[in-house]
């Protein structure tokens, strides 16, 4: 086996266990019908990975995001996007004290555990941006001071599709920060009669306590980090993406990034399912929320109305699976 | 190993299918008693057979691989028949000499002369015994390796088909339905319990309901629809086919059972012939009534076909019957004279058949030739013609006696009989004519026949032989030439060789015509079947024709040149082969070897010459067979090794599961099983679930082997020990056990001898040395 396989350290999956299914759990009485979307919400929390949610508005988008925000005991700050939301409003901004006759930071909405970004898209780039920053180091810097953001820090953003009126759609690059994107899906009938009688009284929501803390949290974020991959895993994970950037139909492939997203992922995949180990299905399972929203298609295969879901697919069907040997 | 109980050991052995597939073969054989007079091969082709099923059971039962015992079953078998037949010519009575392979050929050639020559039944002779016993040795070897050892019994229907069509194509008649009942319902077994077996296997219970829809019984609905239209398919063909194939006449639903004209005589149960007007007996050799026409009891032992007329006159391509003055016959009763030119030195017996039922129209009356006398019902009287040694009957007789002469003893004659050419001016033309449209065909074939032999009886011999040997074939339906040329019968005959009773008797005529003998042609029944009460029973379709030749000493002289089953052996007198030229005949009958070691010592030159002859021959022939038996040897020996390549070299367990891996793939593709894609182990464990035929154990044998790959290639290492990978190894045999079994025996012998791991293990070492260089 390779050296740079981590010391194999006890992970206590049962805690991670426990832990993703009390907020699975937690999430699911607010949230009907969609237990695949909420389990893939619940690994890119765990894989400490910022989620963006597309979709039409009113099928639960945000209710995910509050959802799975109230159901971990720490900050949460929820921002709603706007043409005119200003970057420090997301940062924060130095204030001049008259008593102390000096500047004072005042931290804006991104220093909480959890950031609900509802409708990013109707925010200016500018604004963004600045939102997007953050979310890759981890950290705000304003006036030359660099603020740290709390651990676990979780952005989930919420947009509609594109060809919605008044949007300003994210860059490609911008895209990349978010370790997945989610599409809810209409409910099924089933599911949306029972919403229509769950949420008719009061809002379950506010019946939605805390399962966990955010402590708790972060040390099953920080456990998962050392679960075992093998050496064909991380060769299959590189091989994905030189697939993608040779795809024909796709005009963008992955990005390294994007790679080691889908190891994280994969991880916390693997740890959800109670193995110790990553297995080939952990990383095809994970691939399509982190890719499609990362690769573009060309024009044809725009035309031939491929989605970059079916794309991302089809790359999995062809790329070998190292044997190792 | 894993530990077996008996009851295990007792299933794989297989011996109920053992059994039924030796039934199977003796039924086959069952049809072969009506062809042999005597019965002496009965008992050694029964415990051969027993011997082939039992070695098969037993070296089942001890997991020997099924190539093996098939090899280890021809051996056993070759051992028991060499002692039995061939003891003398063994060294120390058990390793075979040259002396083994001289007495084969000659027990082979003795079979050959045997067989050619007498009709059925054909006389057991050592020969006959021996090639019936090995053939049906070998029958039993392929049915129970096909259809046990290799689970294949449909195709084990191969060697019992074979093996029936030649017991029962050599018949010449329709047999019993039960000789073919016993074979198909014993066959019929075998698939069943084939089926039983496979259907046993399949934990068919909640199968789908495991596997949801990836599951292959999911397939089965489309495998159903096909076997429907199989199955139409099979009954259809058989319905048409049965119609549209020449057959005889009324057997079938489309020629209108009995209401058929051609069969009507045999709805009706007539036993009235026609071929004593026409001299043709075409139409009652098709005759299907089993009406007697006559029925009798003889004192003989070697049967005599009962006479009823003769002709000479040939006319227009065809017989014509005798025109027969009422002023040539002798007085009413008179008796009978001696046979005109019999020689005083003939030794011969007189015997009697006593016939109790006949209905034969007057005037003609069946006794055996020649007759001496013939006693009559008071009602009834006989005049003789002496002319064509006739008996014309006056009034109808149903019960009556005659006597006649035969040849005593084994057909010895004096010296000098045939020796005196025949005098033409003692004789009518007729009887010396040859059909002038085909005298220059039946002329030069004569010449070529006899060839130079002056003694008639040599001659005839010669001719009666010629017509008996293989190239003549006997059928009732004449090939096309032959009907085609209707202005020359005989030509045509000669030409096509094939033929019935007529056309091999007016061939012999002509023949016997062209070198001078006078002869004429005879027609009347083979001596019938013998009936449980001891009587004989003679129906229409024993009609016969025969020619007779005028030979110096004996006189008129029955020859027998048809081939087959409907058909007599030749006269006793005339079994002997002749030599050409005017040497004695020399009987050449079976010397078997008396003392080997004197055999050994001093070969007689005649020997010597036969085996300097075939030995180079068969030596070549043994090193080529010996080197190709080597080379495919060698293929499955380098499967072996290619598919275990990985596992040898490995040292870590990781490794010993990714060689235990490679075994399964590489086994399951020798056995036609596609390697799966590179995937990952589930979808591998997917791949074979849906291409391979395994029951539960099986498949649970994969889901470890996956699962142990599985975590052998992704969890860190010490997840894997040592005895997960022999645990692995395990459940491979136990996967490729299984799939093995479903696999059809084709695939699976090609496995066996000609692996595919094999061939690219051979390519792996060419590309090895190439590279080397």
């Amino acid at each position: 086996m390779s050296a740079i396989t981590p010391a194999p350290e006890a992970v206590d999956l049962d805690a991670v266990q426990s832990v993703a299914g009390a907020i699975h759990g937690a999430i699911t009485t607010v949230i009907e019908g969609k237990d695949e979307v909420v389990s893939t919400a619940v690994t890119v929390l765990l894989a400490e990975g910022h989620l963006l949610m597309e979709d039409v508005p009113g099928v639960g988008k945000t209710m995910l995001a509050k959802a799975l925000a109230r159901a971990i005991d720490c900050q949460v700050s929820r921002v709603q996007f706007t043409p005119d939301l200003l970057p420090s409003d997301i940062t924060g901004v130095s204030v001049f004290n008259q008593d102390t006759r000096q500047f004072e930071f005042r931290k804006g909405a991104i220093f909480a555990n959890v950031v609900v970004g509802d409708e990013i898209n109707r925010a200016s780039p500018k604004t963004q941006s600045a939102l997007l920053e953050s979310m890759e180091e981890r950290q705000v810097t304003v006036d030359g001071t660099t603020y740290p953001l709390p651990r676990p820090f979780l952005v989930m953003a919420t947009q509609n599709p594109i060809e919605m009126e008044g949007t300003y759609p994210l860059p490609e690059a911008q895209r990349d920060r978010f370790m997945a994107r989610l599409s809810m899906g209409y409910p099924s009938a089933a599911s949306e009669k029972a919403m229509l009688l769950s949420h008719g009284g009061a809002n379950p929501l506010d019946r939605l306590t805390p399962v966990t803390t955010a402590e708790d949290v972060q040390r099953q974020i920080e456990a998962i980090r050392h679960l075992h991959t093998a050496d064909a895993l991380r060769q299959y994970v590189v091989d994905l993406m030189a697939a993608s950037r040779a795809h024909r139909q796709l005009r963008l492939g992955a990005s390294p990034r994007a790679g080691l997203h889908l190891l994280r992922a994969a991880r916390a995949h693997a740890a959800l399912s109670g193995r110790d180990h990553v297995l080939p299905e952990d990383v095809q399972t994970m691939a399509v929320p982190l890719l499609a929203h990362r690769v573009l298609p060309t024009g044809e295969a725009s035309l031939a109305r491929h989605s970059t879901s079916d794309l991302v697919r089809d790359l999995i069907g062809r790329t070998a699976v190292p044997s190792g040997r | 190993m894993r530990l077996d109980t008996s009851r295990d050991a007792f299933a794989r052995g297989m011996w109920p299918e053992g059994l039924v597939a030796a039934l199977a073969t003796l039924a086959v054989a069952w049809p072969l008693t009506g062809l042999l007079r005597e019965d002496s091969w009965f008992v050694p082709a029964v415990l051969m057979v027993g011997l082939v099923a039992l070695t098969g059971a037993v070296l089942r039962t001890l997991d020997v691989p099924p190539s093996l015992t098939s090899v280890v079953q021809l051996l056993v078998s070759l051992v028991g028949l060499s002692q039995v037949y061939l003891r003398e010519s063994l060294w120390r009575g058990l390793v075979p000499t040259r002396d083994t392979l001289l007495l084969v050929g000659e027990l082979l050639r003795e079979a050959g002369t045997v067989l050619q020559t007498y009709a059925a039944p054909a006389p057991t002779t050592q020969g006959v015994a021996f090639l019936v016993v090995s053939l049906m040795t070998l029958t039993a070897v392929s049915v129970d390796s096909m259809g046990v050892t290799g689970r294949a019994p449909a195709s084990a229907g191969i060697p019992l088909a074979a093996g029936f069509l030649v017991s029962v194509s050599n018949s010449g008649q329709a047999m019993e339905p039960w000789y073919f009942a016993a074979v198909a319902v014993l066959w019929l077994v075998m698939l069943a319990q084939q089926g039983h077996r496979v259907l046993a296997g399949w934990p068919s219970a909640n199968r789908r309901e495991a596997h949801g829809r990836d599951d292959v019984t999911a397939n089965v609905p489309t495998y159903r629809g096909l076997s429907q239209v199989l199955g139409a398919l099979a009954l259809v063909a058989a319905v048409v086919g049965a119609a549209a194939i020449p057959h005889l006449p009324p057997t079938f639903l489309g020629d209108g059972l009995a209401r058929n004209p051609d069969a009507r005589n045999a709805g009706e149960g007539s036993a009235q012939v026609s071929f004593t007007e026409t001299m043709d007996p075409a139409r009652d050799l098709r005759n299907q009534s089993q009406a007697p026409v006559l029925t009798y009891r003889t004192t003989a032992t070697r049967l005599e076909p009962l006479r009823v007329t003769a002709t000479e006159r040939w006319d227009d391509g065809r017989w014509v019957a005798p025109n027969r003055p009422v002023s040539g016959l002798l007085p009413v009763d008179a008796p009978i004279p001696r046979p005109a030119g019999l020689a005083d030195g003939v030794q011969l017996q007189q015997e009697q058949v006593t016939v109790t039922g006949n209905a034969l129209d007057v005037p003609h009356l069946a006794v055996p030739f020649p007759v001496a006398s013939v006693q009559l019902p008071d009602d009834s009287a006989y005049r003789f013609d002496p002319d064509d040694s006739t008996v014309v009957l006056q009034a109808p007789a149903d019960q009556y006696t005659a006597a006649y002469l035969s040849v005593a003893g084994g057909g010895e004659l004096p010296d000098g009989v045939g020796e005196a050419p025949a005098d033409p001016a003692k004789f009518d033309e007729e009887v010396l004519a040859v059909d002038p449209v085909s005298a220059e065909a039946v002329g030069a074939l004569t010449d070529e026949v006899v060839a130079g032999t002056s003694n008639a009886l040599q001659a005839a011999i010669l001719i009666q032989n010629h017509l008996r040997s293989a190239p003549y074939q006997y059928s009732l339906t004449l090939a096309p030439a032959a009907e085609a040329d209707a202005s020359d019968p005989i030509g045509g005959f000669l030409e096509t060789r094939q033929g019935y009773c007529v056309q091999f008797a007016t061939a012999m005529v002509m023949m016997a015509r062209s070198e001078g003998i006078p002869a004429r042609m005879a027609v009347g029944f083979l001596p019938g079947q013998v009936q449980v009460d001891g009587t004989r029973r003679v129906i229409a379709a024993d009609a016969h024709t025969w020619p007779e030749l005028w030979i110096s000493g004996m006189g008129w002289t029955r020859f027998e040149p048809t081939p087959g089953i409907r058909s007599e052996a030749p006269p006793v007198y005339a079994r002997t082969p002749a030599t050409t030229g005017d040497a004695a005949p020399t009987t050449t009958t079976v010397t078997r070897t008396p003392e080997p070691t004197t055999t050994a010592a001093a070969p007689t030159p005649e020997e010597e010459s036969g085996l300097s002859e075939i030995w180079p021959t068969l030596w070549r022939t043994l090193v080529g067979v010996l080197v190709l038996a080597l080379l495919m040897a060698l293929v499955p020996l380098v499967g072996r090794r290619y598919r275990e390549e990985a596992l040898r070299a490995a040292a870590t367990p990781t490794e010993k599961v990714e060689g235990q891996w490679l075994v399964l793939t590489r086994s399951l593709g020798d056995l036609g099983v596609d390697e799966p894609p590179a995937r990952s182990p589930r979808d591998m464990r997917r791949h074979y679930r849906e291409n391979t035929m395994m029951n539960r154990s099986g498949e649970d044998a994969l889901g470890r082997i996956t699962a142990t790959l599985e975590r052998s290639r992704y969890a860190a290492p010490d997840h894997v020990a040592d005895a997960d990978a022999s645990r692995m190894g395990e459940d491979v045999r136990t996967v490729v056990e299984q799939v093995r079994e479903a696999t059809p025996w084709n695939i699976r012998a090609n496995a066996a001898l000609l692996p595919q791991s094999g061939l690219a293990g051979v390519r792996a070492w060419v590309r090895g040395v190439f590279r080397r260089r």
